[in-house]
């Protein structure tokens, strides 16, 4: 079986080598650029004396030059949309395209039963995923170390970037496509079926990070002496006082500024529990795809 | 090598075909004492049909005394069927004349001698059997 | 050809349920091994259920179907062996080469004979770095064969394998399973709804309707059991002998092919009377039109016979 699935997703792992050859090379050239301003910048010996509170300026500086702007929007997007639209190409049509192309007769009538042919396939295949999304993931995490250093993990691009997030997204996509392409029998109908339900997932997880933050996140009061500004959570310098820290919102509150955040030390915390939510969905779609592949008849 | 022909249809069983194609070549001169007809796996492949109607056929044709052989050395012609007497032949011919002037006479047309034979035939054989 | 003694294929009142229909019902009969069976039947019959059935894709309802003793189960890798299956449209990898369905062949099965498999393409020129895709139909349909034959299995199975190929594809192709069949004392399985072409192919006959067996049996029996009866008009079924399988009617005369044996036939005889022997043609014809017994007609069908 091992020969049998590499042959039969060769295309696919050819091109999943030309993504971390580019995103690679995007990676390290950008990374390296990082780092060089990062040390010019005099960052590494400000944050080891003062944790950032004695070099304000520098740290705005270099948080605008490479977070904000069009460099991380590029990044951003691909972020999301690649274990997304990888996770369906190569789920739908693992079980889709035998169904609908009648070669299931063929790869059912030798002598590897079908759950077994199925489940050899699925950890392989599984197993050649997660495999690129670490891969991508180590790429990413290294390439953001630097500004990991002074921002929040919760940011869009590190979050989706580094952790868990990236290789589970990219599994509950293909667990979704693979049960889907054997529940309809068509690669096509598979992917935009799979796509739908990966994106209510993918909804429901922001959501959950985002306005409801049924996340861990945490309650600071900051009295304010001479009246309340009115602090944008946007800052570059969490109004917490510590790097790291993500603000969800700040209101008001007589004379004080009710500050609720996500602490910078529950980035795993997070992680898991989105990082696992695909998990779960994956690991539980493809028990479902084995599971009535053994039960059926036809 | 000997070559068969089968025609698909004409109604006659594919195995019979087979020995008529036999019997017939021996009349004509075209198989004669000590030619090898074609091994089952060589016919079945070159007709494309059951090996087992080749069989058949080659078993009828031994049990016929027209062939002979071992299995695995393949199948020859051992007795080409004496040709009708001379005489016998003649008189045949001659007594045949004889009844199609008769029938001709009687306005027998030649679709009618046709069946006339088939039903002779016929009966003749349910004698034999019955 | 056929060994006396070793049943190759049994089933027994084998039975197949999609929802709420049967596909396939209280199907009945015995193959011995070596035999080249023809499966007849219009679309729908219930072929391909069968079929699918015999190798081991599919899981009876009731009954069961036994091949060289064993039954058939459902996915169980000693079923699979046995039976090498090449299914209707001989379904290839299109982004795969020769060489690499061969790969995928030899990966699949326990035996696998590379030999076989390379030389069978070497007689009939196809390269093996040749794409699936580039190849013509009949080419298709030989290199599917090819992986049925090196599979080594003891029977073969075939479902409309001649379809969709132009005659000369078609004459090459069965030349080719003949000749493997005498070769290896094959038992082959196959399932046609052109009734013509099997004539010279099998010599053990399955006829099958509405999802019921009509007739089984070695074609040399079943012509022998069957004869077609020239009668007068006047004499009514229960009149002829044996059972009547389909009767014409003209104005004067009728002609019934019927289920007797010679000794029958002797016995009802009458002046006026002819009986001819029945070509495969038409027996299989009489049989596929005829009503599928269901278990409402089974009882009076008997009365009839008896």
């Amino acid at each position: 079986m091992t020969w049998v699935t590499w042959r039969q997703h060769r295309t696919q792992a050819i091109v999943c080598l030309a993504l971390v050859c580019v995103i690679g090379a995007y990676a390290i050239a950008a990374g390296t650029r990082m780092r060089a301003t990062f040390n010019a910048d005099g960052l590494p010996a400000c944050l080891a004396r003062s944790g950032g509170a004695g070099c304000p300026a520098a740290i705005t500086s270099f948080i605008d030059e490479f977070s904000r702007g069009g460099v991380s929007a590029i990044i951003n997007l691909p972020l999301i949309a690649i274990p997304g639209f990888l996770g369906l190409a190569v789920g739908a049509p693992l079980l889709g395209q035998e169904l609908e192309r009648g070669t299931w007769a063929l790869a059912w009538s030798q002598t590897v039963p079908r759950t077994r042919w199925l489940t050899a396939k699925l950890g392989l295949v599984t197993g050649g995923l997660v495999l690129f999304g670490v891969v991508i993931t180590a790429l990413m995490t290294w390439y953001h170390a630097p500004l990991d250093r002074v921002t929040s993990r919760a940011e869009p691009l590190p979050f989706n970037g580094e952790g868990l997030m990236f290789t589970a997204s990219l599994l509950c996509a293909f667990g979704v496509a693979v049960l889907a392409g054997l529940l309809l029998r068509n690669i096509i109908g598979a992917m935009v079926v799979a796509y739908v339900a990966w994106d209510v997932l993918t909804g429901l997880v922001l959501l959950m990070g985002g306005p409801l933050h049924v996340v861990p996140s945490a309650t600071m009061r900051l009295p304010c002496a001479n009246g309340c500004p009115d602090a944008a959570t946007g800052s570059a310098l969490p109004v917490t006082g510590h790097l790291g820290d993500f603000v969800y919102g700040i209101t008001r509150s007589g004379h004080e500024l009710v500050v609720s955040y996500l602490p910078a030390n529950q980035f795993w915390t997070l992680q898991f529990i989105q990082g696992g939510l695909y998990l779960v969905v994956a690991l539980a779609s493809l028990g479902i795809a084995v599971w009535i592949l053994n039960r059926r008849t036809t | 090598m000997f070559r068969f022909q089968l025609d698909g249809s004409s109604g006659v069983p594919p195995y019979l075909q087979l020995v008529h194609q036999v019997r017939q070549s021996l009349l004509l001169g075209y198989l004669r004492t000590g030619d090898q007809l074609p091994t089952v796996k060589e016919l079945a492949e070159d007709l494309a049909i059951n090996p087992n109607t080749v069989v058949k056929a080659y078993r009828q044709l031994e049990h016929e005394g027209l062939t002979g052989g071992r299995p695995g050395q393949g199948t020859f012609i051992v007795a080409a069927p004496e040709p009708p007497l001379p005489d016998a032949s003649e008189s045949l011919r001659a007594s045949l004349a004889e009844w199609f002037r008769a029938a001709e006479e009687a306005g027998l047309s030649d679709e009618a001698v046709t069946a006339l034979i088939a039903v002779v035939r016929h009966d003749m054989r349910k004698e034999r059997i019955g | 050809m056929t060994h006396d003694g070793a049943v190759a294929l049994r089933a027994d009142r084998l039975g197949k349920r999609y929802g709420q229909t049967w596909g396939l019902r209280d199907c009945t009969f015995a193959v011995p091994a070596g035999s080249i069976v023809g499966l007849v039947g219009p679309n729908g019959a219930g072929k391909t259920t069968l079929l699918t059935l015999t190798v081991g894709l599919l899981a009876p309802t009731e009954g069961q179907i036994a091949v060289f003793g064993e039954p058939s189960r459902a996915r169980a890798p000693a079923t699979l062996a046995r039976v090498s299956y090449l299914a209707q449209d001989h379904p290839l990898y299109r982004g795969f080469s020769v060489a690499d369905m061969f790969h995928f062949g030899r990966s699949m099965n326990q035996r696998w004979d590379q030999a076989l498999a390379e030389q069978r393409m070497d007689a009939l020129g196809i390269p093996l770095q040749r794409k699936i895709k580039a190849l013509s139909g009949g080419q298709q349909a030989q290199v599917a064969l090819t992986m049925a034959l090196a599979k080594r299995a003891p029977l073969l199975v075939l479902d409309e394998p001649v379809a969709s190929l132009d005659p000369i594809a078609r004459l090459d192709f069965m030349r080719d399973v003949m000749g493997a069949a005498v070769g290896s004392g094959l038992t082959v399985v196959i399932a046609s709804h052109v009734i013509s072409e099997l004539e010279r192919l099998c010599d053990y006959l399955v006829v099958l309707a509405g999802g019921r067996l009509q007739l089984a049996g070695p074609v040399d029996d079943l012509l022998a059991a069957h004869h077609l009866l020239t009668v007068p008009r006047s004499v009514p079924d229960t009149g002829l002998p044996g059972t009547v399988i389909s009767r014409t009617d003209s104005d004067r005369h009728s002609t019934a092919l019927v289920a007797a044996g010679l000794g029958q036939l002797a016995e009802a005889e009458r002046p006026g009377w002819r009986a001819d022997p029945v070509s495969f043609d038409q027996l299989v014809l009489a049989y596929l039109q005829r009503p599928p017994v269901t278990d409402h007609n089974r009882l009076a069908r008997s009365a009839v016979t008896s």
